[in-house]
C-alpha cells in the first residue's frame, strides 16, 4: 500500500501527460461543435428539416440570418467557415459573403434574400452540408482519415481517388516501419552477438559506439545524415572517389534516405534489446551442443539463434513500434512519396487547424499500435521486454 | 611423483589405453600455468576421478580433452591417434555439464535426440534409442517436458541420458553433483556407478568432493596448482600418499612436520624435535637432512599402549573428547602441537577417555608415511 502511494505521482504524471491528452483526442476525432455554436437556430431547425429535394423552412432562413450576423459579432464565424470549408471547398467564402450583405433589408424575405446574396442558398446540398456540419458529433474525420465520406444518399462511401490519401500513408508508415525492423534487426543481431560474447574489455568498448549515438539527440543525429547524404556530402563525394559511381547517387530526399536515418535512429533499441537476452545465455549450451556432435554452426542455429527469439521479437516489436510514430527523420531525409502518418497529422494540425482530422488519424494510429502490441503479446510475452 | 618426471613426446605404449595425455602444457596469458606437464592414460573402461582444489586446472583438462581448449604445448592421443586438431564436434566425446546444459527449448525427448538428430540417424531409430534411454534414467513418464519442468536430480539424469545416447566411449562430467543436496548426490553416485558398469564406458569425472572420488572411482588423479600429485587408486592414495599434499588433502591427516634424519631402502626416521623421532616408510624424494611431513591416519594410532620397542610412542595431552557414536574422537598436543587427531573405537563397557589426562600413544612404522613437504 505504501508502496503504492510513492508511485501515485508517477501516476498522476503519466495520467496527465498521457491518457488525459489520448482521451482528449479521441473525443477531438468525433466532436465538432463550431457551427453548433456559431448558428444554434438553424442548427436547431435544420433537424425538424425533412431533407432534400425540399429547401428548410422560411424560419430557418431566417434564423440563419440572424445566426451568422450574431457569429460574426462574437467572433465563432471564422472558426465555423473553416470547418465548413472541409465539407465543400467554397463553402467559407459563402458565408464570408452572405454575411458581408446582412442585414436583410426591410421588406425582403430571408428566403429570397439568402438567394439574391447567392443561389447555392437555393440549393438544398448545401442545406444538407450545414446541417451535417451543425452535429456536435460527426463519424467525419474518422471517415475522412480511412478515405470515405458520407455521400449524398446518406450511404458511407470511398472518396475520389484524386483524395484518397491516408489509407496510402498508413500502409506506406507500416512499410517503412516493417522495413526499418527489418533492417535493425539484420544489422543488429551480430553487433548484439558481438557485445555479449567478446570479454569485457572490447565489449564495453564496443558498447560505447552503441550507447552514444542513443544518448545524443535525434534532431542532431538526423541533420548529421542530412549532411552527409546530400548530393555531394561526403557519402557521394566517397562513393565518387572509390570509382564506384560516376555521378552522385541519390541518398536522400527519398526512401533510402529515411531508411538509412531511421535506421540509424532506432538500431541501439534492437542491439540492446537483443543483448539483454544474450547476456543472460550460459555458453555451456553452445558447448553442450557442439559436445554431442553439432557443427558450430548447427548448434548456433538449432540452440542459440531460438534462446534469443524473446530478444529478437522485443527489438523487432520496440523499434517497429517507434518507427510507426516517426516524424522529423522522414520530414527532414524523406521525399514527396515517403510522408508518413505522423506528418500528416502534424500537416493537419499547424497547417490545415484541423484538429478533428489529426485527432481522427491519431486515433487510427494507436489503435494500430495497440493492435501490434496484442500481437507481440501473444507471440513473445510482454514480461519478455526488457534493455540492457 | 608422477607429475614430475619430464619425457620425451612420445606414441603411447602398446597396452593401448584409451586416453593418452603427453607432456601437456596449458597457459591462457603465456605467464602463469593452468596446468604444468601433464602425463598420464586413460585405460578403457576406467572411472578416473579429477579431484584437486578450486581452480587447480580439473576442468581445464576436461576441456582440453573435450577440444574446447587447446593444449599450449604437448599431445592427446585418442588409442594411437592425435587428438590435438580434432575439433570438438568430431571428438565423439560424451560430456555431462554442472548445471547440465540442457536445453530449455526442447523437451526432454528432443534433448536426448539431439545427438542422434545431428548424426542423421533416421527418425524411427533415434525414437527407439531415446526411449530406452529415458528407461535407463526411469523418466520415460517426463519425456513430454521441458527441462525448467524437471527437479535437479531428474535434470540431472536427463544430462546423463543426454550424453550417452550416442554411445561414445567416453564420457567427461564436470561436477555434475555440485548442485544437488546431499541426499540426492548419493542416490545420484550410486546411479552413475551403476550405468558406468552397465555400459562399460570410460568416464573422466571431475569433482572437488574426496569421498565421492574416493567411492566411486577405479583410479583418482589429485590435481595441485595444475600438476597431477599422484594418479593412483583410491586405497593407494589413502593409504600411500605420495606426497605432503596428498597426505593432507585426503581425508584426515596428522601432518607433524621434521627433519628427515635417517633412511635405508623402506623406513625413514623423522625427527619432530630433537628428542623425539618417528619412523616411518619412506616416501619419494625423502633424503637425509630435507624437511618431511608425516603421513599418519587418525584410526591408525592406538591410545594407551607402550608396547612394541620397534613401534612409534607418543605422549600427549587430551584437550578434548568428542563422541561420534562408533567412535571417540580425541584432540590432542603432542610434540608441542595442539591439532593431534585420533579415533578411539567405541566399547559399550569402555571408560570414556577424560580431557586434560595424558596419553602415550602408539602406531607400527608400516601405519605411517614420511613424505616430502610441500616444496611449491
Ligand atoms: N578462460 C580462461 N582464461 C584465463 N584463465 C582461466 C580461464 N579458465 C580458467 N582459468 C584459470 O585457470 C585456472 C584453473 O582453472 P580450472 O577451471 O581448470 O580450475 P578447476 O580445477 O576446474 O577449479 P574448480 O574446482 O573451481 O572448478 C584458474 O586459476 C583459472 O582462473
Ligand atoms: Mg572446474
Amino acid at each position: 500500500m505504501r508502496a503504492f502511494l510513492l508511485a501515485v505521482p508517477l501516476l498522476i504524471f503519466l495520467a496527465m501527460t498521457f491518457i488525459v491528452p489520448i482521451g482528449k483526442l479521441l473525443i477531438m476525432s468525433v466532436k465538432t461543435d463550431e457551427v453548433a455554436n456559431a448558428v444554434p437556430r438553424a442548427a436547431a431547425l435544420l433537424t425538424d428539416w425533412s431533407g432534400p429535394p425540399a429547401l428548410p423552412s422560411r424560419q430557418t432562413f431566417e434564423a440563419l440570418a440572424a445566426d451568422l450576423q450574431a457569429a460574426q459579432d462574437g467572433g465563432t464565424l471564422a472558426s465555423a467557415a473553416r470547418r465548413l470549408n472541409t465539407y465543400e471547398p467554397g463553402f467559407r467564402s459563402l458565408l464570408l459573403k452572405t454575411v458581408r450583405q446582412l442585414p436583410i433589408p426591410e421588406g425582403e424575405q430571408a428566403d429570397e434574400a439568402l438567394r439574391r446574396i447567392d443561389q447555392r442558398w437555393g440549393e438544398p446540398e448545401t442545406w444538407r452540408l450545414l446541417g451535417r456540419a451543425a452535429h456536435r458529433w460527426t463519424p467525419d474525420f474518422l471517415l475522412t482519415a480511412m478515405d470515405h465520406r458520407v455521400g449524398g444518399s446518406g450511404a458511407i462511401e470511398p472518396v475520389e481517388p484524386s483524395q484518397a490519401i491516408y489509407v496510402g500513408a498508413f500502409g506506406r508508415t507500416f512499410a517503412i516501419s516493417a522495413s526499418v525492423a527489418l533492417i535493425c534487426r539484420v544489422l543488429g543481431y551480430p553487433v548484439a552477438f558481438l557485445l555479449a560474447t567478446l570479454p569485457a574489455r572490447q565489449s564495453n568498448f564496443l558498447m560505447i559506439f552503441v550507447i552514444v549515438p542513443f544518448w545524443t539527440s535525434l534532431l542532431v543525429r538526423t541533420t548529421a545524415w542530412y549532411v552527409l547524404l546530400q548530393p555531394n556530402g561526403v557519402f557521394n563525394a566517397l562513393l565518387i572517389h572509390s570509382g564506384l559511381t560516376a555521378a552522385p547517387m541519390a541518398l536522400m530526399f527519398n526512401r533510402t534516405g529515411v531508411l538509412i536515418g531511421m535506421t540509424h535512429v532506432l538500431l541501439p533499441f534492437m542491439i540492446l534489446a537483443n543483448y539483454a537476452v544474450m547476456r543472460g545465455i550460459s555458453p555451456a549450451y553452445q558447448r553442450a551442443a557442439v559436445s554431442l556432435g553439432a557443427h558450430p554452426a548447427l548448434a548456433f542455429l538449432r540452440i542459440y539463434v531460438p534462446l534469443t527469439l524473446p530478444g529478437i521479437g522485443t527489438g523487432t516489436f520496440l523499434v517497429f513500434v517507434l518507427a510507426l510514430g516517426y516524424y522529423i527523420t522522414p520530414a527532414l531525409l524523406g521525399g514527396a512519396g515517403d510522408e508518413m502518418i505522423s506528418q500528416l497529422v502534424a500537416l493537419q494540425m499547424d497547417r490545415q487547424l484541423n484538429w478533428g482530422l489529426a485527432g481522427a488519424l491519431s486515433v487510427y494510429l494507436v489503435v494500430f499500435t495497440l493492435a501490434v502490441y496484442v500481437v507481440f503479446n501473444r507471440l513473445v510475452g510482454i514480461d519478455r521486454l526488457r534493455l540492457g | 611423483m608422477a607429475g614430475g618426471q619430464a619425457s620425451v613426446d612420445q606414441r603411447p605404449p602398446a597396452s593401448k589405453p584409451l586416453v593418452t595425455f603427453s607432456n601437456i602444457d596449458k597457459t591462457y596469458d603465456g605467464e602463469t600455468f593452468v596446468t604444468r606437464n601433464l602425463n598420464f592414460t586413460i585405460e578403457e573402461g576406467e572411472f578416473l576421478s579429477l579431484l584437486g582444489p578450486s581452480g587447480s586446472g580439473k576442468t581445464t583438462t576436461l576441456m582440453m580433452l573435450a577440444g574446447f581448449e587447446a593444449p599450449s604445448s604437448g599431445t592427446v592421443y585418442l588409442g594411437q591417434s592425435r587428438l590435438n586438431e580434432t575439433p570438438p564436434h568430431r571428438r565423439n566425446i560424451g560430456m555431462v555439464f554442472q548445471n547440465y546444459a540442457l536445453f530449455p527449448n526442447m523437451t526432454v525427448a528432443e534433448n536426448i535426440a539431439f545427438p542422434l538428430s545431428v548424426r542423421r540417424m533416421p527418425k524411427p531409430e533415434q525414437r527407439s534409442r531415446v526411449e530406452r534411454a529415458l528407461g535407463m534414467i526411469e523418466l520415460a513418464h517426463v519425456a513430454g517436458r521441458r527441462p525448467a519442468q524437471l527437479s535437479g536430480g531428474q535434470q540431472q539424469r536427463v544430462a546423463l541420458a543426454r550424453a550417452l545416447v550416442f554411445e561414445p566411449k567416453l564420457v567427461l562430467m564436470d561436477e555434475p553433483l555440485g548442485a544437488l543436496d546431499k541426499n540426492l548426490r548419493e542416490t545420484m553416485q550410486y546411479e552413475i556407478k551403476r550405468i558406468h558398469e552397465r555400459l562399460g564406458v570410460t568416464v573422466v569425472y571431475v569433482t572437488h568432493d574426496q569421498s565421492e572420488a574416493l567411492t566411486m572411482s577405479d583410479r583418482v588423479a589429485v590435481f595441485h596448482h595444475g600438476r597431477i600429485q599422484q594418479i593412483a587408486t583410491p586405497k593407494v592414495l589413502y593409504e600411500d600418499p605420495a606426497n605432503a599434499f596428498v597426505a593432507n588433502f585426503i581425508g584426515e591427516n596428522n601432518g607433524l612436520p621434521g627433519t628427515v634424519t635417517a633412511r635405508d631402502a623402506r623406513f625413514a626416521t623423522l625427527a619432530l624435535t630433537p628428542e623425539l623421532s618417528i619412523r616411518g616408510r619412506a616416501g619419494e624424494g625423502v633424503e637425509i637432512g630435507t624437511a618431511a611431513i608425516l603421513a599418519l591416519r587418525p584410526e591408525n594410532v592406538l591410545p594407551d599402549d607402550e608396547t612394541g620397542a620397534e613401534n612409534n610412542h607418543l605422549r600427549g595431552t587430551i584437550d578434548e573428547v568428542i563422541y561420534c557414536g562408533d567412535h571417540w574422537r580425541l584432540h590432542l598436543t603432542a610434540a608441542d602441537r595442539a591439532g593431534f587427531v585420533i579415533k578411539v573405537p567405541n566399547k559399550t563397557a569402555m571408560a570414556p577417555p577424560q580431557p586434560g589426562r595424558v596419553a602415550t600413544m602408539s602406531w607400527s612404522p608400516d601405519d605411517c608415511k614420511i613424505v616430502a613437504a610441500d616444496g611449491a
